[in-house]
């Protein structure tokens, strides 16, 4: 994919008058915005199907908005990252919706609570959580994102729990859905999480081989 | 006409620049994947 970007990038880049770098600049953002956009479609068709669409748009934009700062573990192509944040994705949305029902609001304060607190204390750890493509060196820069990424959980553990006060249960699997995506995304930051997603990762890639050689180890 | 064009892939440049620096200044990939950060916009 990233040569198709590319050759995308050199077409507007001669038509525009753009470095060689300025365009591979320009390809970084395609592939950026197309890898978000296949996730977030895929598990939103699926969504809307199943009636989970908001909530998986909450799971999305917490686990966005905390990833930013916290990072955390990566699949090592665009189509095993597709496959495996759509169904993580649908996984959280889907147990919101399903498990909401059963709990009253105390049960959501709870969890909203637990998995803040799981989140808070696996970043003040690991965070920020780099990736060979993107390390993080500066010490600095470091603690930056890891300060970052801590009042970030703060506020959305703060907002969880005054909208499940002031609202009671209108949203509740909403709200679950969030902190189950804060709790997820701690997860991710952690090194058990980056062994879970290197076996995923492997398992997907094995999967793929053995499509593509004609199927017959499937 | 192909003036429109220039001004529309112009646009199309700009906004995605702007993802691109939003994506190289945050600490990983939004979701699961991170593309390789191009020269020009690592900062280790």
């Amino acid at each position: 994919m990233k040569k198709f970007f590319l050759l995308t990038a050199g077409f507007i880049g001669t038509k525009v008058g753009l470095s060689f770098e300025d365009q591979e600049v320009v390809a970084y953002g395609m592939e950026v915005i197309f890898s978000i956009f296949l996730s977030l479609m895929l598990a939103l068709i699926l969504g809307i199907q199943w009636g989970i669409a908001s909530e998986i748009l909450v799971v999305a934009l917490v686990w966005i908005i905390i990833r930013s700062f916290a990072g955390g573990a990566h699949c090592s192509t665009l189509w095993r990252c597709a496959f495996t944040s759509t169904f993580i994705m649908l996984v959280l949305g889907g147990t919101a919706k399903k498990i909401f029902n059963f709990y009253d609001q105390k049960v959501i304060i709870l969890t909203i609570l637990f998995c803040g607190l799981v989140a808070l204390i696996i970043t003040f750890i690991w965070a920020p959580a780099d990736n060979p493509v993107k390390r993080i060196l500066s010490e600095s820069r470091r603690r930056n994102f890891r300060n970052k990424a801590l009042v970030v959980e703060i506020f959305v553990i703060v907002f969880l729990l005054l909208a499940c006060l002031l609202m009671g249960n209108t949203y509740s699997s909403l709200l679950f859905a969030a902190a189950l995506a804060m709790g997820m995304e701690g997860l991710t930051i952690s090194p058990i999480g980056y062994r879970i997603m290197t076996y995923i990762d492997k398992l997907l890639g094995f999967l793929e081989k053995a499509r593509w050689r004609g199927g017959e180890k499937v | 006409m192909k003036k429109l064009t220039l001004w529309l892939l112009t646009g199309l440049v700009g906004i995605l620049t702007l993802v691109s620096f939003a994506s190289a200044a945050s600490a990983c990939g939004w979701l699961l994947y991170q593309p390789e950060v191009p020269a020009k916009l690592r900062k280790e």
